[in-house]
């Protein structure tokens, strides 16, 4: 695995991002920041190395399925009840899912199953979204936003593609070598 | 279970699963109140009610270092790491004989132990306590087994008058011991000390072996500084020198020495101090 010692502005690299919009993103920034030297400072070069990414992601896609539960229990359970079971049944669901869908994948690779694993529950999360948004429930806004950003994230992959020497070029000046 | 998790967890899903499982871990009513007890002790003035909530965050740090660690296993993912006391760091790197490690239950001592092997090329004898369960305490030998890098050697401090003389030899071979000097197993040498104004129980092997074979000891700590960050942090290094009749004279000082280290540090990262009973006899079970 590489590491860049000595710099911090390396957390701009955009190779430290996973999804297109966050790369793109750190390519903006990265061209901007300015070189930071500090001492003691081991920075990892890896896709999934970002916090706020993952923790924007996670928050995104947990406020979304606590909307969708609430519309959806609000009608066998009451308002006030759906609120209070929403978000405890989204993280138990959530738990669920990741153990069936890594049951499902373990068999297909040998080793490394999340990627493969990330695919499928991205793939049932836009497919719930898209029945959310089709329905006449008010968390259809939040199933469409959901769609939207999913959608934004594909075209920003487009860019993304063909920004790739810049991104490289961008990566070299934060310090990444190959 | 953890490999599981290691291997089909999807990475912006950690969050979500980190903030469920620590949750279900508050659960556990020993844990719970066990680090409700030293929380009371580090925090003298907090209320019980916050110390709850104090107790999740220990919990939340744990599940991360536990994944972190897992991750590295399994994976060979690492973490960034940052690193305080750089100047004690390197003179602990280049010292011509042996040193002794002194660590506590925080952050991700196994996988420091395992890259510092790794990154530095020096061999490193790390002694663990070992799990109360039997059957926890298997599976961590088999993946130790397993996961284990060339240059780590993993102990379990179950029989202490054998393990003493292998670390001794370890030394002489110039190898670096890593040890916790923050907990004590039943059947291990101790020494009083105090910690929060509490009296503790203080392994005594680490002190005794720096005198018997004249290296000495650093203090490092290895703390979790936010989601895949680590913070290497070193201190000056205690010598443990024979300057008195008494034998108990000399330890006392170093094993004082490490114990103003120790509260230093936990008193600023008390969220991960992964001692789930209570530290002091004083405080109550």
């Amino acid at each position: 695995m590489r590491a860049v010692r000595g710099r911090a502005d390396t957390r701009w690299a955009p190779s430290r991002f996973n999804f297109a919009i966050f790369r793109l993103a750190a390519l903006v920034v990265a061209s901007r920041a300015v070189v930071e030297h500090r001492r003691g400072e081991v920075l990892v070069i890896d896709r999934n190395q970002n916090a706020a990414e993952s923790y924007a992601v996670s928050i995104w896609v947990v406020a979304s399925l606590t909307a969708y539960a609430a519309s959806l229990l609000a009608a066998p359970l009451g308002w006030i009840a759906a609120a209070i079971v929403a978000l405890p049944a989204v993280l138990v669901l959530c738990q669920a899912a990741i153990v069936a869908g890594g049951l499902f994948v373990l068999p297909a690779i040998r080793h490394d199953h999340t990627r493969l694993n990330s695919v499928l529950l991205m793939t049932s999360l836009v497919a719930v979204s898209a029945w959310i948004a089709s329905t006449t429930l008010w968390s259809r806004y939040v199933g469409m936003l959901f769609i939207a950003i999913v959608a934004l994230n594909a075209i920003a992959a487009v860019p993304a593609r063909l920004l790739r020497a810049r991104m490289a070029a961008a990566d070299r000046a934060r310090g990444v070598t190959d | 279970m953890a490999r599981f998790g290691a291997l089909c967890l999807p990475v912006w899903m950690e969050p979500v699963v980190m903030a469920f499982w620590s949750g279900f871990f508050l659960m556990w009513g020993a844990g719970r109140r066990g680090v409700m007890r030293n929380l009371a002790a580090i925090k003298p003035r907090s209320w019980a009610f916050v110390n709850f909530f104090r107790a999740y965050r220990v919990f939340w740090n744990f599940g991360w270092t536990m994944t972190d660690n897992m991750r590295f296993k399994e994976l060979r993912i690492i973490p960034d790491w940052e690193f305080v006391g750089l100047d004690h760091f390197e003179k602990l790197q280049s010292e011509p004989g042996g040193a002794i490690i002194l660590t506590a239950h925080m952050g991700s001592y196994d996988l420091a132990a395992q890259l510092f092997s790794e990154l530095t090329g020096r061999r490193m004898y790390m002694v663990r306590a070992p799990e109360i369960d039997p059957q926890t305490q298997e599976f961590e030998q088999q993946q130790e087994g397993r996961t284990g890098s060339d240059g780590l050697t993993v102990e379990f401090n179950t029989k202490s008058s054998d393990l003493a003389l292998d670390l001794l030899e370890a030394i002489q071979r110039g190898e670096l011991v890593a040890i916790q000097g923050d907990r004590v197993t039943p059947g291990i040498a101790t020494f009083p000390a105090q910690l929060f104004s509490k009296p503790v129980q203080i392994p005594s092997g680490p002190f005794a072996l720096a005198l018997a074979a004249r290296v000495p000891i650093y203090p490092l700590f290895v703390i979790r500084a936010g989601r895949r960050r680590y913070r290497l942090q070193t201190c000056e290094p205690i010598v443990v020198l024979r300057t008195r009749a008494r034998r108990d004279d000399d330890l006392r000082d170093a094993v004082a020495a490490w114990t103003k280290h120790l509260e230093t540090v936990i008193e600023a990262g008390w969220y991960q101090w992964f001692m789930f009973e209570p530290y002091s006899k004083e405080l109550p079970a």
